[in-house]
């Protein structure tokens, strides 16, 4: 068993189980033993889930290496990648007029989809065949990647796979200022609402203050770790059952599945 | 939760001012408290322990729909209308140390999927009879399959298939079908057109009532 390795990105809420690390942008990548560097197999990529506010590619339920191992069994061998992406406060920040920059997140899996097509073929990857795939937020996630910019068809990936998510399932706040409430309780705690730039206050405070003044508000009635995708009139232009409606999203084969009871550990 | 009022304001509750009185009532009409239709089929005509309320599986049958299953349709009826392929399925297969009480819930087929025979990250290893670790091997090689041919039949014209399991077919909205993944019997087809007026009222209203 291939051990993961890389820290998981900032996240409140869930015992990380390993370190946090504002630098999180990292994969695992495994792939058959002994692969010949030519050999140009297909890659899967597995987006994580976790409501967009926990969760991380290394968690050893994600694994890569018994898929990969079943793949090389039936003959059908594949390369396996798991990434992060920066998550709640860190990934989806937004809710005042200072924001420029929204659902990066969302623009980290794209950065890490990018990556792999650039280098993919060096570990023996064949990155016209690329099939990204998730579960529950994952899964939204895969859906957001297929109607991003209008559903334009950046090329990279060729396959989706949606295992309890979708384009829609995922509500998503109309406007960009929707996470106006958590922002500005976010401002309040940490005294960012003095400053002249909240904004700028905020990304200079330290590290350590940043997490610990959240992480002390975790009973607050409004979040400061909530934060989730906005509507940002670029890569997400629209709900999904818009986009949907509207056809703007990637015209490619899919699997789309779900549970006999999905939802019922919510309610207890 | 043990009322239907209960029900009715969290179903009020959960959709920030969007989902009306009227709404509201026609969700209690489409989702009855009805043992023979709701979710946890496994517990037949019995609700779950007490602790969980009398109208747990009730809420968990619409919060399911509203959160997952209805975009699940509707999203293959969209690429179905489109002419593109899409292949639906339903994970009916409980794991090894779930809770009976909430069935085939969130997260259950993922170690499936994934092919983990050893149980990595679970306090118990999610599946090891002969019949689960069938289904995890026959899900993982139609994930693969799809992979390598965007189609997840395809690998079965090689030799290493010999099961009995019905071909997968592409979703077509004049006759939608799922493939259940099942180990108490031969996975198998079903149409997908249960709760067909109560998941329709929902994805009706995707936008207006569920900002989705």
């Amino acid at each position: 068993m291939i051990k993961l390795t890389y820290l998981q990105c900032v996240q409140w809420g869930t015992d990380p189980g390993t370190a946090l690390s504002e630098d999180c942008l990292n994969m695992n990548i495994v792939r058959p033993s002994g692969l010949d560097v030519n050999a140009s197999i297909p890659v899967m990529i597995w987006i994580h889930g976790g409501g967009f506010v926990n969760g991380a590619g290394v968690e050893p339920g994600f694994n890569m290496t018994f898929i990969v191992q079943q793949s090389v069994k039936v003959g059908m061998p594949v390369i396996g990648i798991n990434i992060n992406y920066r998550l709640g406060t860190f990934g989806f920040l937004s809710g005042s007029d200072e924001f420029k920059d929204f659902n990066m997140g969302l623009l980290d899996q794209r950065k890490l989809l990018e990556w792999v097509q650039e280098n993919v073929a060096f570990f023996g990857g064949d990155p016209k065949r690329v099939t990204i795939f998730g579960e529950s937020a994952g899964a939204g996630a895969v859906g957001y990647q297929l109607i991003a910019h209008g559903g334009r068809d950046d090329k990279l990936f060729n396959g989706a796979i949606m295992e309890s998510g979708s384009p829609i399932n995922i509500r998503i706040s109309p406007n960009k200022t929707g996470f106006a409430a958590n922002y500005n309780e976010l401002k309040r705690r940490t005294g960012c609402d003095k400053a002249t730039s909240p904004l700028e206050c905020l990304r200079t405070l330290p590290y350590q203050k940043l997490y610990d003044t959240i992480n002390e508000s975790r009973n607050s009635s409004v979040s400061l770790s909530g934060f989730n995708p906005i509507i940002d009139g670029d890569f997400v232009r629209k709900p999904g059952s818009v986009a949907l409606a509207d056809g703007e999203f990637i015209h490619m084969p899919i699997m789309s599945g779900g549970k006999s009871s999905p939802i019922s550990e919510l309610l207890e | 939760m043990n009322t239907e009022e209960e029900f009715k304001k969290l179903v009020i509750a959960r959709e920030s001012g969007r989902l009306s009185e009227d709404f509201a009532n026609k969700i209690l009409a489409e989702y009855p408290d009805d043992l023979s239709v709701n979710v946890v089929q496994s517990l037949g005509n019995q609700r779950p322990s007490a602790s969980y309320g009398t109208q747990f599986r009730r809420s968990a049958t619409y919060f399911g729909d509203v959160s997952i299953i209805a975009s699940r349709r509707k999203t293959c009826e969209v690429w179905a209308a489109n002419n593109l392929p899409v292949y639906s399925y339903r994970f009916d297969v409980l794991p090894d140390g779930a809770d009976v009480n909430m069935a085939v819930t969130h997260f259950a087929e993922v170690s499936f999927v994934f092919n983990n025979y050893v149980g990595v990250g679970y306090r118990v290893p999610p599946f090891a009879s002969k019949s689960m670790t069938e289904v995890a091997n026959f899900m993982t090689n139609s994930w693969l399959s799809y992979v390598y041919h965007l189609d997840p039949n395809e690998w079965r014209k090689t030799i290493k298939w010999s099961g009995l399991e019905p071909q997968w077919p592409v979703y077509n909205n004049s006759n939608p079908t799922n493939f259940v993944f099942d180990s108490n019997r031969t996975s198998y087809l079903e149409p997908d057109v249960f709760r067909k007026e109560a998941i329709k009222l929902i994805n009706d209203n995707t936008l207006s009532v569920y900002a989705r």
